[in-house]
């Protein structure tokens, strides 16, 4: 072979591949052997043939035994083999030290169930909306109504009607609109009856054609984009087509709607409408600002109002200016929606004619975008219930207190037990490790520690996320296999809490230095008990923020339910609009029928009850100024509701059937003048004194004069809102405009009494669905947001004091441990028990103590702003504060003493015997 | 040191170095296996086992001299050890064993007469 001069080179390519898979050591042999191989097989089969066959024998190369990446083989597997060994140092530290590291774990795992399921929480709320295409250029036209009087102001959801059509016309930028009316009312649903089948239904939206070339929700069958043109078609969503239908293509079946609309007398029309099903839709998505059952079109709004709703409006009138109409727009791309929001006061010049103020009000217009509709919260006559950007800023505030508190624990505990660790650094130094190497071990540790604990957060929060949710009031509805991405996230925070918690242990572990620490001399580092004790006292310094805050959180609530609320709540039953609107124009009868029951002390219908909600308009003085108006709550009421609530006259009189003026002037049908009874506060707004109002006179709607209201009494203040609200003006007026029966119980026997009620009312309502309340059980309702808040805080605070105090038992069980031989001694000489207890339990009480110092004027500060949403409000109160103080030192103390005791007990033969 | 269980193929890569008249190096072990056994082998696979039967101890290895038709690289020649030897021992007796343990007789297809 020697002899034949040809050689004949190999494809480099592949060579190079080889050289780069390969480890070194068997590159010589290989590649030699493939050359020869090679040589040998062009003088059998030729070049082509053996490039091929080269390339065959190469690849087969490509397999475990032989890889060995040069740089990262040799440090990968040195890496592996350190990783190996620090991963079981890392679990033998952990059996081995198995209360601390269950301190730390469980610790851990409270703080990162509390983040999981927060961020579940935030992930959720942000995802509102987005699944829109054109999300981004769909802007809900939103208005911010000022008040002129008070400066106060309000953001309200919907707009007038009329403004859909306008803009379009009027703006090339408004590529379309679309608007949603809601007739119905949850009180009084409307019937749908198909098939056989009847039910309630208040998912209801009148809607214009144009909706779904904005909203792009799946149609599963018909066709959406006509389906609302004509008069009778209705859209249905999916699982409205299985409740009636039982199938899902169900385009061309017939509906029957009954609207429950009442007629004068109070009774239920019987007229019907047929409606055909147009298309059906995939079911709103639940994460979105309003969803709906059924969609009927606009076309009906135009009978119902009286007028084109898109008509080109050159008659001024109320549509307008009201209200009722949720508007969208969809703006052309790269249309900047300030410059359009610009544009709106010229647009109210226009069809408003009087500017933008009217009735007292200034009137802001302005346009939210679709996905961010949802968490700007706050605003009235939205279409459903939105988030609160509030509740993301704090729960995540919270959560990371929490998960805080137990890194410090980690942090502490980790550095406090140092010494175990000190030999084993000092070791690894003399045998060269580097700084970082240790670093890395440590980092790693706590890695491991945050991963277990990650771990078991994952199954916590799975448990508490639901409970979580239930608070919230919001549905729980995540399907963990959509959520891998979130995990991915959770092994990122995981790691980043490993990090965190780990650095400074890690940092103040790797500092020692060898020749102390071997030689014995290394006892207790200076600056780390410092740096410890810090965060001890910032651990209970957050704890006892929360507590003072949740105890007064708590105190407020009370104050709130016992507060005088100046009338009369107790045993009354109230009877709300849905059924009582069905009897009203029978009310002398009812009236006199209920209080023949011997349980009725006293009955009287109104337009409204305390604590659920309230009309108003503007009035001003008769002879002011119509700009000098106010807006005055109206209480439509006969002639006992004084007196059944037990309201307070402090001048003039309560109305009375023996005055025939009480009962004022009606031209035709319409009240022209009336009687009323103010309160305080409205005579505030009007400058009146108690004895100077009596015989005043004030106008309803100052520009329209509906009616002339003359004064007959003043009551006192009285609550008739939450306590977080001022006491506005209201009037008590004497007309007969009935939509709630309140009903005083006299006898302790109150089962009988509703009993005994709801007969009466059958009689006269025999289709209304009865339904009642109590007023005082009602009004506390007001405060469900603050109870729940209430228990939101509990909880949290609960698991703050729990995780430090998990860490202070870690910590003292440790420094215990390390003065027993001390205490032995001391016994020795004479020390009691209570002595060495009290010593032992002096320096952590300390650290509580300055911790509880800091805390008091934080928390002072904090919950005066906190107290300040209250327009009724306690004061900052010393037995809060003090309370927070004895619950801190209490379960400290508690906490220690369960080491202090073990160890002040021990008999010191045992403790000294050892050396 | 790692395992020291033989495989199969690696019995006979063993006994084909052993009983190679001229250099064992990869081409020769693999041309002369493929006479021996009458199967095709691959180059890489008779790198594996050879590197393999170095890493327990069986073979030896040393690298000759470097040749333009190798493209300048050495040959790495392998010998058997003594370890390896004894390997090769064991094996042959346990197989003698199982030999002897066999009846005669009891290989006759027709034992049932």
């Amino acid at each position: 072979m020697k002899e034949d001069p040809i050689y004949y080179d190999p494809p480099e390519r592949i060579l190079r591949l080889l050289r780069w898979f390969c480890k070194d050591d068997f590159l010589e042999e290989i590649e030699g052997d493939l050359h020869e191989l090679f040589q040998e097989e062009v003088e059998l089969y030729g070049i082509t043939k053996a490039n091929r066959r080269f390339l065959g024998n190469a690849i087969r190369y490509i397999r475990p035994y032989f890889f060995g990446k040069k740089v990262i083989s040799t440090n990968l597997q040195y890496h592996l083999t350190m990783f190996q060994h620090y991963f079981k140092i890392a679990t033998r530290h952990l059996w081995k030290q198995r209360l601390y590291s269950l301190i730390n774990i469980s610790g851990l795992a409270i703080g990162l169930a509390c983040c999981i399921a927060v961020l579940f929480y935030v992930k959720d709320e942000l995802g509102y909306d987005n699944y829109h295409q054109n999300a981004d250029n769909i802007y809900r036209v939103s208005i911010n109504s000022t008040v002129l009087s008070s400066g106060g102001g309000q953001d309200r959801a919907n707009s007038p009607i009329l403004w859909g059509p306008a803009l379009k016309r009027d703006y090339p930028e408004v590529e379309e609109y679309t608007r949603f009316v809601k007739l119905v009312s949850v009180s009084n649903p409307w019937k749908w009856s198909a098939n056989d089948k009847v039910f309630g239904e208040t998912n209801i939206l009148y809607a214009d054609p144009s909706t779904f070339d904005l909203f792009n929700w799946k149609v599963l069958h018909g066709d959406a984009a006509t389906a609302l043109v004509e008069k009778n078609g209705i859209v249905l969503t999916k699982a409205m087509a299985y409740k009636y239908f039982n199938s899902e293509n169900v385009v061309g079946q017939t509906m029957t709607l009954d609207p429950r609309q009442r007629d004068n007398d109070g009774n239920f029309r019987t007229e019907t409408y047929d409606y055909t099903v147009r298309a059906v839709i995939e079911n709103i998505p639940r994460q979105s600002h309003f969803t709906f059952d059924f969609l009927l079109p606009s076309a009906h709004l135009s009978d119902i109002y009286g007028l084109d709703i898109n008509g080109s409006g050159e008659e001024r009138n109320w549509f307008w200016r009201g209200s009722v109409a949720h508007t969208y727009l969809q703006l052309k791309d790269g249309t900047d929606p300030k410059s359009l929001e610009g544009k709106f006061a010229d647009f109210q010049d226009r069809y408003l004619g009087d500017a933008t103020t009217s009735r007292g009000y200034v009137y802001n217009p302005f346009l939210q975008r679709i996905n961010e509709i949802y968490l700007a919260g706050n605003m009235s006559a939205q279409l459903q219930p939105v988030g609160d950007k509030i509740y993301i800023y704090g729960f995540s505030l919270l959560a990371l207190f929490i998960l805080f508190i137990a890194c410090i624990n980690f942090m502490n505990l980790s550095t406090a037990r140092a010494i175990t660790r000190a030999k084993e650094v000092g070791l690894r130094k003399v045998v060269g490790a580097e700084r970082s190497q240790l670093v890395t071990q440590f980092l790693g540790e706590s890695m491991v520690i945050t991963l277990f604990a990650l771990f078991f957060a994952i199954g916590l929060a799975r448990y508490s996320l639901p409970l979580f949710y239930d608070y919230l009031d919001k549905d729980f509805a995540i399907t963990l296999s959509d959520e891998l991405p979130f995990f991915v996230l959770l092994l990122g925070v995981g790691g980043l809490v490993g990090i965190l918690a780990g650095s400074y242990p890690a940092f103040f572990l790797s500092k020692f230095k060898p020749v102390k620490v071997l030689k014995g001399t290394f006892t207790k580092t200076k600056s780390g008990t410092l740096v410890r004790k810090g965060l001890v006292v910032f651990q209970f310094l957050i704890s006892v923020f929360l507590i003072i805050f949740t105890l007064t959180l708590h105190k407020q609530i009370n104050f709130m339910k016992s507060y005088d609320l100046g009338f009369d709540q107790d045993k009354v039953l109230v009877v709300p609009p849905n059924t009582a609107r069905s009897f009203a124009r029978n009310y002398e009868a009812i009236k006199g029928e209920l209080l023949q029951i011997p349980e009725v002390a006293d009955i009287t219908m109104s337009s409204a009850v305390p604590g659920q909600g309230l009309n108003g308009d503007l009035y001003a003085a008769k002879d002011a100024d119509a700009s000098s108006g106010f807006g005055l709550g109206e209480y439509l009421a006969d002639y006992n509701f004084i007196d059944l609530f037990g309201l307070q006259l402090i001048a003039g009189r309560d109305f009375s059937k023996d005055i025939a003026t009480d009962e004022g002037i009606f031209e035709e049908g319409k009240p022209g003048q009336v009687t009323a009874i103010l309160n305080e506060s409205a005579l505030r707004q009007l400058g009146w004194t108690a004895e100077e109002a009596i015989g005043k006179q004030i106008v309803r709607d100052p520009n329209a004069k509906d009616w002339i209201a003359t004064v007959i009494g003043v009551v006192k203040d009285f609550h008739f809102e939450s306590l977080a609200e001022e006491i506005n003006p209201i009037a008590i007026i004497l007309l007969e405009e009935y939509s709630f029966l309140s009903v005083k119980l006299k006898r302790n026997d109150l089962a009988g009494g509703i009993q005994a009620v709801e007969a009466t009312v059958k009689q006269f309502a025999p289709d209304a669905d009865f339904s009642y309340n109590f007023l005082d059980e009602s009004f506390q309702e007001q405060y469900a947001y603050e109870q729940g808040l209430g228990q939101v805080l509990n909880i949290t605070s609960f698991l703050a004091i729990l995780i430090a105090c998990l860490g202070l038992f870690g910590l003292a069980a440790f420094m215990t441990a390390q003065r027993v031989k001390e205490i032995g001694i001391r016994k020795t000489l004479g020390a009691s028990t209570t002595s060495i207890v009290f010593l032992l339990s002096k320096d952590f009480t300390k650290l509580v103590l300055i911790a509880v110092i800091i805390a008091i004027p934080l928390g002072w500060y904090a919950t005066n702003i906190g107290l300040m949403n209250f327009a009724y409000r306690i004061d900052n109160s010393y037995d809060v504060f003090a309370l927070s103080l004895i619950i801190a030192l209490l379960v400290a103390f508690l906490t220690v003493s369960f080491h202090t005791l073990k160890v002040a007990i021990m008999n010191p033969a045992e403790t000294l015997k050892t050396e | 040191m790692k395992g020291t269980h033989l495989g199969e193929f690696e019995e006979i890569v063993l006994l084909v170095i052993a009983a190679l008249q001229q250099e064992a190096y990869g081409l020769a072990i693999k041309k002369e296996l493929e006479e021996q056994t009458g199967r095709t082998i691959t180059i890489s696979a008779v790198h594996a086992a050879c590197n393999r039967l170095e890493d327990k101890g069986f073979l030896s290895a040393e690298f000759g001299e470097r040749s333009a038709r190798r493209g300048g690289k050495r040959k790495k020649i392998y010998a058997v050890t003594m370890s390896g030897q004894q390997v090769l021992q064991n094996a042959y007796e346990l197989r003698q064993k199982l030999w002897d343990n066999i009846a005669p007789g009891s290989f006759q297809i027709d034992w049932s007469f």
